[in-house]
């Protein structure tokens, strides 16, 4: 029992699977050996007891279950490749669609912006080279031929002004009169907007007209950059607009060759209208505080204060009797950014009033009964009884010095007097320049009666 | 028509005459009726592996149609290497040791009185050696049982199968020199169970 014959070469032998020289050396080992002889035929005995087992058939179950199995699986092969199809397709469908929407998109943001800022555009251009003789390029619009109009009308009035500023040698036998026409001409320039937007409107107004065809949603012009600079001719833009219908040529069909001559005949009768505008307007003109020129006024400017015993309380006061006589309050200067607090800009409002409606705004501030408004003298006697601290220095007596102020208000009573035989007899009444003071005093001076009646 | 039962209708005339390797390309064409032609040839042999190895009847069923099953989902990734008949039996005997280690339940015995299930019997007696010879099939399908995967595995396939010691290598994806030294150790583990009847055979077998 103890052999040291590899037997694992007995079980390769018994299998066929040796070599021919390990076959060999088996066959001479168990010829010689028992042991392993023994050991052969037991390893056979069990190998024969396994190989006898009865070979077993498969039930039908087996085949039947793959090849149910085999149908399915063809099945959702196809489908899955009509599926695969058909996403593969809405995904084409989809990318199509997308990139179509885009280009649409791109094309229409392209086209948008011509056709807005056409009259802009031809602005700029003619601005920028107005002796050009190439023509403005044309809006996305241009096929009714409206803004197309306006353009070229446009291009021609710049041209016109171009040449003329450029002062040939015959215009120069008109050098005196040639600022005033400038003059006009510059006005006629900074109103263009505003007569384009008359002509517009006037065009709108004036129905189809196979020259000049009515133009629909022009751009606003920059008008409102240019009124501040003239209060009183920029406020009745819009009734110029309402009146022009009447009194413009627009309307007129204007052959092509005629439109310099009809563009300075729309200028100049603007003009005309805004300056005789002046006279109705409405009662809502308004007047900057600290404006850069002072508007003509027909009577000398007038120094007031309003006395109260509560600073705070006089503008407020200001306020409520300028609306309830319907003058809006003149809107102050825009604060600089780092600039120290100006407390005496911030209490003096100037105003442009006609004597009615100076006594009016007087009678709105006194009828509480708190507040005074004292007519003084251009030298205000006084803010010099508030001492050195001006209107926080130590106060002195007002009444004294409101004393004074009837003897100012009676020189200057009979102009507001001839101003109110004026408003008496319907003509327009002339205006003056009102500054008042807002002032703090312990006690309110005495109630002034009324100019008119002094007389 | 099916070889094995004549009411089921089998794959056609011609895919009989085709070898393995012919049908398994047909199938990756994606041909169904070529891998009905390889179920009916290998399913009986792969059963009869199974069940011995299981020591379960039902089991093996379900275990031999998951395997081709599996094989007719992978039949794109045979590359012909090796017999599809290696092939089939390395996916069904994995399945077989999965499915073991899943379902740890006792051993119904193979042996019934249904003579259909028997294809080819083991030895043709008279009836009083029918029952000896049963009764040391079922001592040796015991004594299987008893032996670990791996030997149990290897015994089946070189005692049962006839499978080379090359096929048993591949099948079971181990050296060749590993297949004699655990076929040898199998044996004797087998031989060790069986002393009850080996003495008997073993003079049998010497003579």
């Amino acid at each position: 029992m103890n052999c040291a014959f590899d037997k694992e070469k007995l079980t390769g032998y018994y299998d066929g699977e040796l070599g021919t020289a390990e076959k060999a050396e088996v066959e001479r080992h168990i010829a010689s050996c028992s042991e392993c002889l023994r050991d052969l035929g037991e390893l056979k005995s069990a190998a024969l007891l396994v190989r006898d087992l009865p070979r077993l058939r498969a039930p039908k179950s087996i085949a039947e279950g793959v090849s149910r199995e085999i149908q399915a699986a063809g099945k959702v092969h196809v489908f899955s490749r009509m599926r695969r199809t058909v996403l593969w397709a809405s995904a084409a469908a989809a990318g199509l669609f997308v990139v179509m929407n885009v280009m649409y998109f791109s094309s229409k943001e392209r086209n948008a912006p011509m056709t807005e800022g056409a009259p802009a555009m031809v602005r700029a251009a003619a601005k920028a080279d107005p002796m050009a003789s190439t023509p403005p390029p044309a809006p996305a619009e241009a096929k009714d031929g409206r803004s197309l109009d306006l353009a070229k009308s446009a291009e021609d009035a710049d041209r016109a002004d171009v040449r003329r500023n450029a002062a040939p040698p015959m215009a120069r036998q008109e050098q005196q009169p040639a600022p005033q026409k400038n003059e006009e001409l510059r006005k006629a320039n900074d109103e263009e907007p505003s007569r384009k937007k008359v002509v517009a409107a006037d065009k709108e107004g004036g129905g189809a007209k196979p020259g000049a065809a009515p133009v629909t949603a022009p751009p606003p012009p920059p008008a409102p950059a240019a009124m501040p600079e003239k209060p009183l001719t920029a406020a009745p833009a819009a009734p110029a607009a309402k009146a022009a219908p009447a009194p413009a040529p627009a309307p007129e069909p204007k052959p092509e060759s005629k439109q310099t001559t009809d563009a300075l005949a729309e200028k100049a009768a603007a003009k005309r209208e805004l300056d005789a505008v002046p006279k109705t307007e409405p009662a809502d003109a308004k007047a900057k505080l600290g404006a850069a020129g002072p508007p003509p006024a027909d009577l000398p400017p007038v120094l007031c204060n309003v006395v109260t015993t509560q600073l705070a309380k006089s503008r407020t006061r200001v306020e409520e009797s300028l609306k309830a006589i319907g003058i809006a309050l003149p809107t102050p200067p825009p604060a600089q950014p780092r600039a120290p607090r100006n407390r005496e800009a911030e209490n003096t409002l100037v105003l442009e009033l006609t004597e009615s409606q100076f006594i009016r705004l007087k009678e709105e501030i006194e009828k509480p009964g708190d507040a005074r408004l004292v007519v003084t003298s251009p030298v205000d006697p006084v803010l010099p009884a508030f001492g050195r601290g001006g209107l926080y220095g130590p106060k002195k007596d007002v009444a004294s010095s409101g004393a004074k102020a009837p003897a100012a208000k009676e020189a200057e009573a009979p102009a507001g007097g001839a101003a109110k035989s004026l408003a008496d007899q319907g003509a327009p009444e002339p205006r003056r320049k009102v500054t008042l003071h807002l002032v703090e005093s312990k006690t309110l001076p005495a109630a002034d009666a009324e100019p008119a009646k002094k007389q | 028509m099916s070889p094995l039962d004549p009411q089921v209708p089998g794959p056609a005339a011609e895919l009989r005459e085709l070898p393995d390797r012919e049908l398994v390309l047909r199938c990756q064409r994606n041909e169904s009726r070529a891998f009905d032609e390889l179920v009916g040839r290998h399913q009986d042999r792969v059963y009869s592996a199974v069940a011995r190895f299981c020591g379960n009847a039902e089991d093996a069923a379900d275990i031999v149609q998951r395997a081709f099953i599996n094989a007719f989902r992978k039949i794109q990734e045979f590359k012909g290497d090796s017999a599809f008949s290696t092939w089939i039996y390395r996916i069904a005997f994995n399945q077989a040791i999965s499915f073991r280690r899943e379902n740890r339940r006792p051993t119904v015995s193979i042996y019934s009185k249904d003579d259909d299930k028997v294809v080819e019997p083991a030895v043709e007696s008279n009836p009083t050696e029918k029952t000896e010879s049963e009764e040391t099939q079922k001592k040796v399908q015991q004594a299987l049982d008893q032996l670990e995967e791996g030997d149990r595995q290897i015994i089946v396939l070189k005692d049962l199968q006839g499978h080379s010691y090359d096929e048993i290598a591949e099948i079971m994806q181990i050296p060749k020199g590993t297949v004699r030294s655990r076929l040898h150790r199998a044996r004797l583990e087998l031989k060790a169970k069986l002393k009850a009847y080996i003495g008997t055979l073993t003079e049998d077998a010497a003579s």
